[in-house]
């Protein structure tokens, strides 16, 4: 795969091969899984003082309702940009992040990545190493979460 | 002539808006050190040197208070650092 900054401040993937944007494209799958764990995590509360049960309550019913909106915005951009990809002659692919999704995109994969490591509940030994065997389920999310890191990088080292 | 019933108006209480209110990061081992350095400057307004203490300051103490003031100021950053995917709570600053 190979990463090109354009001159409007986009970026350019491309040479990719089927496996890895396969990965890619599934970046919504563990977000949207159901799982109640995801939902803990991507929605905790503001504070730890369960005596403030008002702010409880009206975080519950005033901001989680836009977070979760927002959240979806950018996994529908994602989406979007990766439904633009093309198949170079060579037969690999390659698609283009505008710079305005960079949000969306730095969002995306941020929800992936802590919802892959609630559904399989990692150790922080296990987030620490690389992937073993990817036949196994657990290391095969283990891959994902490094690839989904790989591009938070890049898109934070041009934010 | 149909009237109007007053709305009830729930005010925080008078100590709560007086006290001085702290916003946490805890640490989490999945978000990226850069990710969350970038976060630091985009809602706090941090520079970069400063985002990157309190980043490490998560990372190797477990938490960092990012910010105090005002709680309902406090509610906002909590409210723009979760929605960055932080984990973010506000507390009553201790009393000197």
């Amino acid at each position: 795969m190979k990463i090109q900054l354009l001159p409007n401040g986009s970026i350019f993937f491309h040479q990719l091969q089927n496996a890895f944007f396969g990965i890619l494209n599934s970046v919504r799958e563990p977000v949207e899984s159901g799982d109640p764990r995801v939902e803990s995590r991507l929605f905790p509360n503001p504070t730890t003082d369960a005596a403030e049960s008002d702010l409880l309550d009206d975080w519950k019913s005033l901001i989680e309702p836009d977070l979760h909106d927002g959240f979806l915005a950018a996994r529908e951009s994602v989406a979007a940009d990766l439904r633009g990809v093309q198949r170079a002659t060579d037969g690999s692919l390659q698609f283009i992040i505008p710079r305005s999704h960079f949000d969306h995109w730095l969002s995306a994969l941020t929800q992936a990545r802590l919802a892959l490591a609630e559904i399989h509940q990692f150790t922080d030994a296990e987030l620490s190493r690389a992937p073993g065997d990817i036949d196994d389920p657990r290391e095969f999310a283990l891959m994902r979460m490094a690839i989904y890191g790989s591009f938070q990088e890049w898109i934070v080292a041009v934010s | 002539m149909a009237t109007l019933e007053t709305p009830e108006i729930e005010t925080k209480d008078q100590s709560d808006l007086d006290s001085v209110w702290s916003v946490i990061v805890h640490n989490d081992p999945v978000n990226l050190m850069s990710y969350v350095t970038l976060v630091f400057r985009r809602v706090l307004g941090f520079s970069k040197q400063k985002a990157e203490r309190h980043m490490l300051e998560v990372h190797n103490k477990g938490r960092s208070m990012v910010w105090s003031g005002s709680r309902e100021q406090a509610e906002l950053y909590v409210q723009q650092l979760h929605s960055h995917l932080l984990l973010a709570t506000l507390e009553k600053a201790p009393t000197p």
